[in-house]
């Protein structure tokens, strides 16, 4: 049975509608992989940067898996959400990546998007805050049908992740 | 000969520099924290650098030059060691304030890094209490000093971030192979791994 230990840390996020922002994440995985040791969800802390600097979150992950099989490789999903000088939070940006799939320290850009409501809805947004949210999240990340969902492009999360594999190659499995 | 019942991770390097907004005058205090499955074979685990003053030319780094040499020997790669580090600055008066925290892990393969560590410190809760800790020298700090290392209990802290703290560590690995890990050594993903935004 192959292990692999996901190392690293969410580092931070740039160019969202505020600086004060904090992540929600976690590491979906498919039937074949069980989570042996560490966290596979958190929230970062509430981070404030000054304009045009990235605010750092600096989330450390260490998640060690067993894996029976290849198939539903890890994925790391993150909601980024902002906190006004109310105390109000309000989601601003909704995205995932794969976690690597050959052992290594990678520095890995997401980029993020939220759900676009109608023009009275962005309208109103500006003045009373307020964005559409995704009412079932697994949406981040399963490829299902988005069809009738618009979207708006948002900031960047950054990753600093690291990926060590254990008994992959004994199981003859080419990982590059 | 015998099959290794432990691996080591050898870790030698510095804590070079550090830039530091409005800050010209600092030490950095550094914590390695890692799993139980972790044991510290050789070096120092914690220390503490010397008073540095920014130069006085465009660059303004603070540079510390100070040397990390640790070797670590394990079972487990779960817990794999993170640097920790806090940088107090030394205010007019002498006071020792906090300038920013940074928590990066140690690398995962063998080789030579060039690491920045990005700092935040925790907020004040109010504008009276952002104003008692300027007049007192003293901000709010994290209670335990190797909180930055911790994934639990972030979601209540609130910083600001600033500042970036560089460190250059040479890494090597005895015997991760024969627990069959392989660490991706040898192979430069950074620059290929980076998403290219438009």
């Amino acid at each position: 049975m192959a292990e692999m230990h996901v190392l690293g840390q969410l580092l931070g996020g740039s160019g969202f509608q505020s600086n004060n922002i904090f992540c929600k994440w976690g590491i979906s995985t498919g039937r074949t992989w069980e989570l042996l040791e560490g966290l596979e969800e958190g929230q970062t802390q509430l981070s404030d940067a000054a304009d045009g600097e990235m605010s750092i979150w600096a989330h450390p992950i260490d998640a060690h898996y067993a894996c029976k099989g290849l198939t539903g490789w890890p994925k790391l999903y993150f909601q980024v959400w902002t906190q006004d000088i109310h105390g109000r939070n309000d989601i601003c940006g909704y995205g995932f990546c794969h976690i690597p799939t050959a052992p290594g320290s990678y520095q890995i850009d997401c980029p993020t998007w939220i759900p676009e409501g109608s023009a009275w809805q962005r309208f109103s947004s500006f003045f009373i805050g307020g964005n559409p949210r995704l009412k079932v999240e697994e949406v981040i990340h399963t490829p299902g049908d988005r069809f009738r969902l618009h979207t708006t492009s948002t900031g960047t999360v950054h990753l600093d992740i690291s990926l060590l594999m254990k008994d992959f190659e004994r199981n003859h499995v080419h990982m590059g | 000969m015998d099959a290794p019942s432990t691996f080591s991770v050898i870790a030698t390097g510095q804590i070079e520099s550090a830039l530091v907004p409005d800050c010209d005058n600092a030490y950095l205090k550094f914590q390695l924290v890692a799993g139980e499955d972790w044991q510290l074979l050789d070096g120092l685990e914690e220390g503490i650098t010397q008073a540095a003053r920014c130069s006085q030319g465009y660059d303004q780094l603070l540079v510390w030059n100070f040397p990390i040499d640790v070797t670590y020997k394990a079972t487990n790669a779960f817990g794999w060691p993170q640097l920790v580090v806090s940088v107090y600055g030394l205010d007019a008066f002498g006071r020792d304030v906090i300038k920013g925290y940074g928590c990066i892990h140690l690398p995962t393969c063998s080789g030579r890094f060039d690491m920045k560590l990005r700092l935040f410190k925790p907020k004040s809760a109010s504008l009276m209490q952002a104003f008692n800790a300027w007049m007192s020298g003293m901000p709010a700090e994290f209670a335990d000093p190797r909180f930055p290392s911790y994934a639990e209990g972030r979601e209540v802290t609130r910083v600001e971030s600033g500042g970036v703290v560089n460190v250059k560590l040479n890494v090597l690995t005895k015997d991760m192979e024969h627990f069959g890990y392989s660490t991706g050594a040898g192979k430069d993903r950074r620059a290929n791994a980076a998403i290219q935004q438009l």
